[in-house]
């Protein structure tokens, strides 16, 4: 009874949780019954509509959609979560040295974190696609956190220093517990909504990013991800030809998770901020 | 005896401002000392400003002093090893105002009893811990059942300020400083914590220093008090003279402004008593802290001893002798305990 | 019929309606406030006097609803009025310091923008000079230079900011000014002078006020009315010297054994047990409960002397009564 007063209370993140749930299955699951060579080239003849067998048709290259889609979205998803899941982890890690420490180390990690936020980072990725003779998924979730982990870093800064001055962290002081144990056993707790909210956040702004590189062939070109689908599509302009069947299945897909993140963020919110609420 | 805490001439600074440096005297050359036995209840009262609560922090170790010394059995805090420290942060503790800061949302109340208990190393196990907690509850009057358990939001700042002078208390301390630890509790539950807090002083002879802008509690708790104004020592003595009869014209002008729960004794006439600019005595015009215009001086009246017990910084008071012991607590009442 | 209250307070319930049940944090208040008198309403946090003030401007926010009663403010009922005419009511009508109220200053606009901002939602149409003597006449009632006026509210002490707030609250002379514990975050001299300074300004203006509160030296000093809410219920009501001399409801007489003065030390005597959570509170009388008694029945609101009542509830209406 309890929990079916818990998700009535939190309807937008529960909608937004199963969305994102939903999507991660379909790309699980689907490849259990999908086999994998439907999705590379020359599974079928190429630019079918849909039918019996391909239920969304082929591509031009021939690749089942549906197969291709089965197989992109857990692609891109691993993209988002390591670069979401590296990204803030090691922005929220350094910014809790920075923030409780102080001084110097502060001021160095500051300086390296301001430096990266000026670096344009197309252009390394640029070069870097153009270094690399093949990238993975892996690389291009790393790849994205190398240049995300800054926004993790301020906001966790910011909060530390609120943090440090707080009365409890004086008490604990006094308690005689170390510097260690009070931000991983006072601080960390505290931190916990804001940093699952950063995650969610990052996931959907990696996703993004790696649709928006690999959509200019900057991103891995061996491996399925909607993102390298939207790359096909542009390149032999499906739009034009009207091939429907082939670029709207994957823009729905992510329309679904953008949703779904957006909705869990802003479900997160309504919790953290009780002034939100009109209910209590 | 030898006095247990001692702060001996403490001045502490405040600066601000990167390029134009700000200085905040928060406190001025101040010397008092806590003795062992007998235990004894010091008010320090003050309003905003006057560095009462920069006291606090200073006493409890919170705080680095700018100028003097702050001793602990003797020994200077800042030369002290690190078994010192910890002995030093064991015996004396301290409460803060704010009940509800002082816990970390995250966690059950439990929380800030079972933590000195683990890092002082008092209980090696658990049940050892659990009985001095339920002893110290019991001790200031919780029920265990109704607060342990239960997280910071679902109890009244009464029960856990009431959790804070327990914690205090858990660690045997010998002084305990009370940083306004009413001030943010509703009025019936004040009477009952500072009774408390009386009750430790007679039963285990822990000293208590209790910090407060209300005079009214001061006089019903403490055996002396000080009055600090702008950082300085203006009055001090045995407190039922210096607040049914004040010396010095910032504790009179103080204890006027007291609202008395009693509706047929009001307030004076307003006029010249409150306003604050046309406090000075008529016959002052001395260089003093309080009587001069600006409110800036480097220079400090020194303390005249008006009896064994009562001691004033007022010029209006300079037939009687200046004090030779800077220890103002040398001119307190002793307790009968 | 004249009406000669400025304010009648008849059997206001507010609830605030949560997932877990009604909150009924005022469960039936009512009073009277004639011209020009002073009333101070007393309880512990949660007894339910923030949530009359809110309700008395309708500026509560749902989940708060005002379920029943009536507020009649002169001769209109402030609950008939629609949401406009409750706007212009606002201030000129009736007004409000609320707590905390030297925080509620827009920290990046001089105090006279502020005062002209809330003045001119009135319609008060002053030319230029009318204007200039409007602003430094009302600085000037509650003992401030005209010069604050240009001043930013950070560069102001706050007991001057608090004045401030009085100031605006009567800037266009209200029938009743309601207080929520304005002097709490403030210094015994400055409270001093704040609490006097809104003295002088409602004597002079003839309004009734309302001082919420949990320092009963202070309503000792000002009120000429104790209003005592336990648990969102009014326990007792009474003229001052009534209240200090002849506490009746044993709430009262607890209350008023705890206080604190400054004749002789003696053993602090606090009031036992907690307030009673406002959440599916029992029916009948709250006191009883907190001393571990018992009684379900309506409890009846009797005058027991003149403009005294109190609810009595014979069941603890002896407790803590030493024989004499």
């Amino acid at each position: 009874m309890k929990f079916l007063r818990l998700i009535n209370n939190n309807r937008m993140l529960t909608a937004g949780a199963i969305t994102v749930i939903f999507v991660c299955f379909f790309g699980v699951v689907g490849s259990w019954f999908v086999d994998r060579e439907r999705a590379d080239v020359g599974a079928g003849r190429p630019a079918q509509p849909p039918s019996t067998e391909f239920w969304l048709g082929t591509d031009q290259q021939g690749r089942d959609v549906f197969a291709d889609l089965v197989y992109g979205t857990p692609g891109t998803l691993k993209i988002g979560l390591i670069a979401a899941v590296v990204g803030v982890g090691v922005g929220t890690i350094l910014g809790f040295i920075s923030g409780y420490f102080g001084g110097y180390i502060d001021n160095l990690i500051r300086f390296i974190s301001d430096v990266f936020m000026t670096i344009p980072v197309l252009m390394i990725l640029i070069v870097l696609a153009s270094l690399l003779d093949v990238m993975s998924n892996t690389m291009l979730g790393l790849l994205i956190a190398a240049f995300g982990w800054m926004g993790a870093l301020r906001v966790t800064r910011a909060q530390v220093l609120t943090m440090r001055e707080r009365a409890y962290v004086q008490v604990a002081k006094l308690n005689g517990v170390n510097d260690m144990e009070i931000i991983f056993k006072e601080m960390i707790p505290n931190l916990l909504p804001f940093i699952a909210a950063s995650l969610v956040g990052a996931s959907a702004g990696a996703v993004l990013a790696s649709l928006g590189l690999s959509a200019l062939g900057l991103g891995p070109q061996n491996e399925p991800s909607i993102g390298l689908t939207i790359f096909w599509v542009l390149h032999y302009g499906a739009l034009i030809r009207e091939l429907w069947w082939w670029f709207m299945p994957p823009i729905i897909v992510m329309v679904l998770l953008f949703m779904g993140l957006f909705m869990i963020t802003a479900g997160l919110d309504r919790i953290a901020n009780p002034r939100l609420r009109t209910t209590v | 005896m030898a006095p247990l805490l001692e702060a001996n001439k403490i001045s502490k600074e405040y600066v601000s401002g990167t390029f134009i440096k700000k200085r905040n005297l928060a406190l001025r050359n101040i010397t008092f000392s806590i003795d062992e036995t007998p235990p004894s209840i010091t008010a320090i009262a003050g309003e905003s400003g006057s560095g009462k609560t920069t006291m606090a922090r200073l006493l409890a170790g919170i705080l680095e002093k700018s100028s003097g010394d702050l001793l602990y059995k003797g020994k200077p805090i800042s030369s002290m090893n690190s078994v010192e420290k910890i002995t030093f942060k064991k015996e004396v503790q301290t409460i803060f105002q704010d009940p509800f800061e002082v816990y970390n949302p995250f966690y059950k109340v439990d929380h800030v009893l079972t933590t000195p208990l683990k890092k002082y190393g008092i209980t090696s196990n658990k049940s050892d811990s659990d009985k001095m907690i339920l002893s110290a509850l019991e001790e200031v009057g919780l029920r265990p059942d109704e607060t342990l358990g239960r997280f910071p939001h679902q109890l009244s700042g009464g029960q856990r300020q009431r959790i804070m002078v327990a914690r205090a208390f858990l660690l045997r301390p010998k002084i305990i400083i009370a940083d306004e630890p009413v001030s943010m509790v509703d009025a019936s539950l004040r009477a009952t914590i500072l009774e408390e807090l009386k009750l430790l002083r007679e039963k285990y002879g822990i000293s208590i220093v209790y910090i407060t802008h209300d005079l009214t509690t001061a006089y019903q708790v403490a055996d002396n008090i000080l009055i600090l104004y702008k950082g300085q020592v203006v009055e001090a003595g045995e407190v039922e003279y210096v607040i049914n009869d004040p010396k010095h014209p910032y504790t009179k002008l103080l204890v006027d402004c007291i609202p008395q729960p009693n509706p047929d004794v009001k307030w004076g006439k307003s006029s010249e008593s409150t306003n604050i600019e046309n406090r000075i005595p008529n016959e002052c015009n001395n260089n003093c802290l309080f009587c001069i215009k600006d409110g800036n001086t480097d220079s400090l009246t020194p303390m005249y001893q008006v009896n064994k017990t009562r001691t004033v910084s007022c010029v209006s008071y300079n037939k009687s002798k200046v004090c030779d012991n800077e220890d103002i607590s040398s001119y307190f009442l002793k307790p009968k305990i | 019929m004249t009406n000669s209250y400025a304010l009648r307070v008849e059997d206001l319930k507010v609830y605030y309606h949560t997932s877990g049940g009604p909150v009924k944090a005022v469960e039936g208040v009512s009073f009277n406030l004639e011209r020009g008198e002073k009333l101070g309403l007393v309880g512990e946090s949660g007894s339910g006097k923030s949530t009359i003030a809110l309700a008395l401007m309708r500026s509560h926010k749902p989940p708060a609803i005002i379920e029943e009663g009536s507020i009649i403010l002169g001769e209109t009922n402030l609950l008939d009025l629609n949401e406009e005419n409750m706007r212009k009511t606002r201030l000129s009508g009736i007004s409000m310091i609320p707590q905390g109220a030297m925080n509620s200053l827009n920290p990046v606009t001089r105090i006279k923008k502020q005062v002209v901002d809330a003045i001119s939602d009135h319609n008060l149409k002053l030319k230029r000079e009318k204007k200039e003597l409007f602003l430094k006449d009302l600085m000037q009632s509650v003992g401030l230079d005209s010069n604050v006026l240009n001043l930013f509210p950070h560069e102001l002490s706050g007991g001057m900011k608090q004045r401030v707030c009085i100031a605006i609250s009567i800037s266009l002379k209200p029938q009743v000014i309601i207080a929520d514990e304005p002097t709490s975050a403030l210094d015994v001299i400055v409270q001093r002078q704040v609490i006097e300074t809104l003295s002088k300004v409602q004597e002079e203006l003839g309004a009734a006020c309302v001082l919420i509160g949990h320092d009963m030296g202070l309503m000792a000093q000002f009120a000429d009315k104790i209003g005592i809410m336990y648990a969102g219920k009014l326990v007792e009501i009474g003229p001052v010297n009534d209240i200090f001399k002849n506490p009746t409801h044993p709430y009262t007489r607890l209350l008023i054994e705890s206080l604190p003065d400054t004749n002789e030390k003696r053993p602090l005597i606090g009031i036992p047990g907690l307030p009673p959570s406002l959440l599916n509170l029992a029916p009948g009388c709250s006191f009883c409960l907190r001393v571990e008694k018992e009684n379900k029945n309506e409890i009846p609101w009797v005058e027991i002397s003149k403009d005294h009542f109190i609810q009595k509830c014979d069941i603890c209406s002896d407790y803590g009564k030493t024989k004499k």
